[in-house]
């Protein structure tokens, strides 16, 4: 079943300048979707527009088999259903304490009492709790992403949106935030994510490159294939992938662990 | 660039300081148990008392009992004394001093040709006095009290949402906007061989000014964006619940009963 349904959709910014032309994409429940592109190329907008923050200046977005209106920005049930982790942390936590900020949302969607219940108990699934008093001026880097991720993760989406959720993260918080992703994949949510990682990347059922328009749909490893286009998403080619594209082999691996068994297969063979 | 370096970095020390305050709040001592409704009306009552007092030796005992309290809520003298002393002399000053020459009455003392009455010196001391001793009972407050909780209690008070949540937001992101400032300063100062001069600097800083305007602008928009992605819909609920206790009901008790006597006191009743 479809989850969203992006129909030509043009996004022009208040200055006149287009963020996206022509948009056309489909995203199917319980699918991890990775969007990448170049910085400026409207890969942000494009999430804004599917969590109904923006409305398309053209086009048209369906989201289960409704379409995103003007209603939709504030209809409780398509809040509920979406939830969109922000690039930056700061954006996300603006209350006086981290548990007043995950409650936010759940007090808004299911009130006081529910909400700060429902607070609490995300914040101890992310073993966080002792974060709950602290103002969110004195976290870490870390502390601000695992806070901003049970800000989203306690209303319970069934639909995620994330937007570089591992930039300037350090080695174990990108870790963290990859085994909350795998977490979510395991439990058949739908998750769009907005990304430079190639980890995260690899992660993803399909791979949409933006700059603008849609310039690719494919799988990671369709992606990896085809070194002038990770040049025009502006990604780093895995230092694997590039060794596998100078030796002329047809077979891309994602992970040095594909590599290795390629390269095994292939040294057996005549 | 050297004087608005310094002012910016002392204004931001300053508001970091503002926050960090509240590992005063977070101490077990005796304010920090009192329910911080009761505290609001306690802090009007005992200010609104002190300014009425026209008996030095009163408002002298005012400002012990403020200190007493201090002392109670493990705040540390010294520390509380200076927050108190250090901006009086400079408020208070400008309007207590000439006060002294100017109120008629018995000739104490003449400086420059100009004349120092007996009646001007008590009253510029019992202002400066009134003033230090109103400035100690809130200080006491905002030291002893988490930014959640004045904001709960204000709310309790039936404060307009709009004002607590305005409130709110300024208080978390004023931090922020002058790190920015201070980075973007900084940022500058790294570029830069020697001093700039006056009319230079003056330029720099209202460059400075206007980008902290645009990243506000900025922030603020993604900010709506995240609290509408949340199912905001008008306003912040503070989440703080207080109950009256057994301290509460003593503290109030010990207020009123120092208001009586000090009516009593006054009125020629004791």
């Amino acid at each position: 079943m479809k989850v969203y349904e992006l129909k030509n959709v043009s996004y022009r910014y208040p200055t006149g300048e287009w963020a996206l032309k022509d948009i056309n994409m489909e995203i199917k429940r319980g699918e991890t979707v990775a969007i990448v592109g170049p910085n400026g190329a409207g890969k942000t907008t494009l999430l804004k527009l599917m969590d109904a923050l923006l409305m398309p200046t053209e086009g048209e977005i369906i989201f289960e088999g409704r379409p995103v209106t003007e209603e939709t920005m504030t209809d409780h049930e398509f809040r509920q259903k979406v939830g969109f982790l922000f690039q930056s942390p700061d954006v996300m936590l603006f209350s006086a304490t981290v548990l007043e900020d995950v409650a936010f949302g759940p007090v808004h969607l299911w009130g006081k009492e529910e909400g700060l219940k429902r607070a609490r108990e995300e914040l101890r699934k992310l073993s966080i709790e002792d974060l709950a008093s602290r103002h969110p001026y004195s976290l870490s880097g870390g502390e601000k992403k695992k806070a901003s991720i049970a800000c989203v993760t306690s209303m319970e989406p069934e639909v995620l949106l994330l937007d570089e959720p591992t930039r300037d993260l350090d080695l174990k918080n990108r870790n963290f935030v990859l085994e909350m992703i795998r977490g979510w994949k395991a439990e058949k949510k739908t998750v769009v994510v907005v990304t430079h990682d190639l980890r995260l990347i690899r992660l993803a059922d399909r791979v949409y490159v933006v700059n603008g328009r849609v310039l690719f749909e494919g799988t990671p490893r369709e992606l990896f294939s085809r070194p002038e286009l990770i040049e025009r998403a502006n990604l780093d080619v895995p230092e694997i992938v590039r060794l596998f594209h100078m030796l002329g082999l047809e077979e891309i691996p994602l992970s040095v662990e594909e590599a290795a068994e390629i390269l095994k297969r292939w040294k057996k063979e005549p | 660039m050297g004087f608005l370096e310094d002012t910016a970095r002392e204004v931001l020390e300053f508001t970091t300081e503002a926050v960090f305050s509240e590992r005063y709040a977070r101490k077990d001592g005796l304010l920090q148990r009192i329910d911080p409704r009761l505290k609001i009306v306690s802090l009007v009552v005992l200010i609104t008392t002190v300014v009425s007092l026209q008996d030095i030796r009163v408002i002298i005992a005012f400002y012990f009992l403020a200190l007493a309290l201090a002392v109670l809520s493990k705040l540390p003298a010294l520390e509380f004394t200076k927050r108190v002393w250090v901006f009086i002399p400079i408020f208070t000053g400008i309007i207590a001093i000439p006060s002294i020459f100017m109120i008629p009455g018995e000739s104490a003392f003449k400086i420059l040709g100009l004349t120092a009455t007996w009646e001007g010196i008590r009253w510029a001391v019992l202002f400066t006095l009134r003033v230090a001793t109103s400035v100690s009972y809130a200080i006491l407050f905002t030291m002893t009290s988490r930014w959640n909780e004045i904001v709960s209690a204000l709310a309790s008070f039936k404060v307009p949402g709009m004002v607590i949540t305005i409130s709110t937001l300024t208080y978390r992101y004023i931090f922020l906007l002058a790190k920015l400032l201070l980075d973007a300063m900084h940022a500058r100062r790294a570029r830069l061989a020697g001093d700039l001069g006056m009319v230079e600097s003056w330029k720099e800083a209202g460059k400075h000014i206007g980008a902290t305007f645009i990243k506000a602008n900025t922030l603020g928009e993604e900010l709506y964006y995240s609290m509408l992605s949340r199912g905001y819909v008008n306003e912040i609920q503070p989440l703080g619940e207080f109950r009256f206790e057994g301290l509460d009901y003593a503290f109030s008790a010990l207020t009123a009963l120092i208001v009586i006597l000090t009516v009593a006191f006054t009125r020629g009743l004791l």
